[in-house]
């Protein structure tokens, strides 16, 4: 391990975007494969979390975002106070691609995630809850 | 944080052949609402049959945003006009376009020449969505 930083915010509309922030900052500082589709997957996976929190009506809802660096690569950990991704929608999204959401309005983040990301695993906490860890490679030095 | 990372700007403008809307700043989550307020404006307000949609200003767009095109293009070819993306030279906002596959919807060009090349500059009053798109794949293959 390189180094872990872990971030919780209030799930609202600016924890979006300080999470977005320092998805830019990781991907730069630790020279993941391709920076802006890495902070485009974290910045859908942190969009997610607040739509749980809010969905779950919890007002003062957090989430957080981890990230851990090894000399390989970057793993990022999202996590939220509602209730994460439905079990059912996990099952749905492995029979699904982007070209079968093309005309529709939602149900692109998570595709866009896994179409990003080197590797995306959801590991369940306690309370059943799923929390959504994905890596991506770092160019090599 | 400063402001000018939160923006979404969109210009309309007339030209002989078709019009030209311009995007700027973020589409995204974060922009969703005057996005949404500014995309339906200009379906309302648009007067050329031919709608060449300039996403070269944007710096981020996010699969809210794409939603958000998606539903603009649903909207325009509903009243029988059609639409084109311009991306000139920004290669992250087109990569995000072509990884959503909206190159299977609709051409995907790099500048309106691109496009106005693709048929007699009369045809654009009565060309279709379909035989726009179906010129484009033509000539891109």
């Amino acid at each position: 391990m390189v180094c872990e930083w872990i971030v919780r915010c209030r799930a609202d509309e600016e924890a979006v975007l300080v999470c977005h922030l320092l998805a830019e900052q990781a991907a730069s500082l630790f020279a993941v494969r391709d920076a802006e589709l890495f902070v485009l997957a974290v910045h859908e996976a942190v969009v997610n979390a607040v739509k749980a929190v809010q969905r779950a009506g919890m007002e003062a809802g957090t989430i957080s975002l981890s990230f851990f660096v090894t000399s390989a690569d970057v793993a990022v950990a999202v996590e939220d106070e509602g209730g994460g991704v439905p079990a059912e929608v996990i099952e749905q999204l492995d029979q699904m691609t982007l070209s079968d959401v093309l005309l529709a309005e939602s149900g692109r983040g998570l595709l866009f995630i896994r179409e990003i990301m080197d590797d995306v695993m959801w590991v369940e906490q306690k309370g059943g809850r799923r929390m959504l860890v994905m890596k991506m490679s770092r160019n090599a030095t | 944080m400063k402001q000018h990372r939160l923006s979404f700007e969109l210009e309309m403008v007339v030209e002989r052949a078709y019009e030209c809307i311009k995007l700027t700043g973020r589409l995204a989550y974060d922009t969703q609402l005057a996005a949404e307020q500014k995309l339906a404006t200009a379906v309302a307000a648009v007067k050329r049959r031919l709608v060449v949609v300039d996403v070269s200003g944007l710096r981020f767009l996010d699969s809210t945003g794409l939603a958000l095109l998606v539903r603009f293009f649903k909207q325009i070819v509903s009243e029988s006009r059609v639409m084109a993306i311009v991306v000139r030279d920004n290669a992250a906002i087109e990569k995000i376009l072509l990884m959503a596959k909206l190159d299977r919807l609709l051409p995907i060009v790099g500048d309106e020449q691109q496009l106005l090349s693709l048929a007699p500059p009369s045809s654009f009053d009565h060309i279709s969505q379909e035989a726009l798109y179906s010129a484009w794949r033509q000539r891109s293959s």
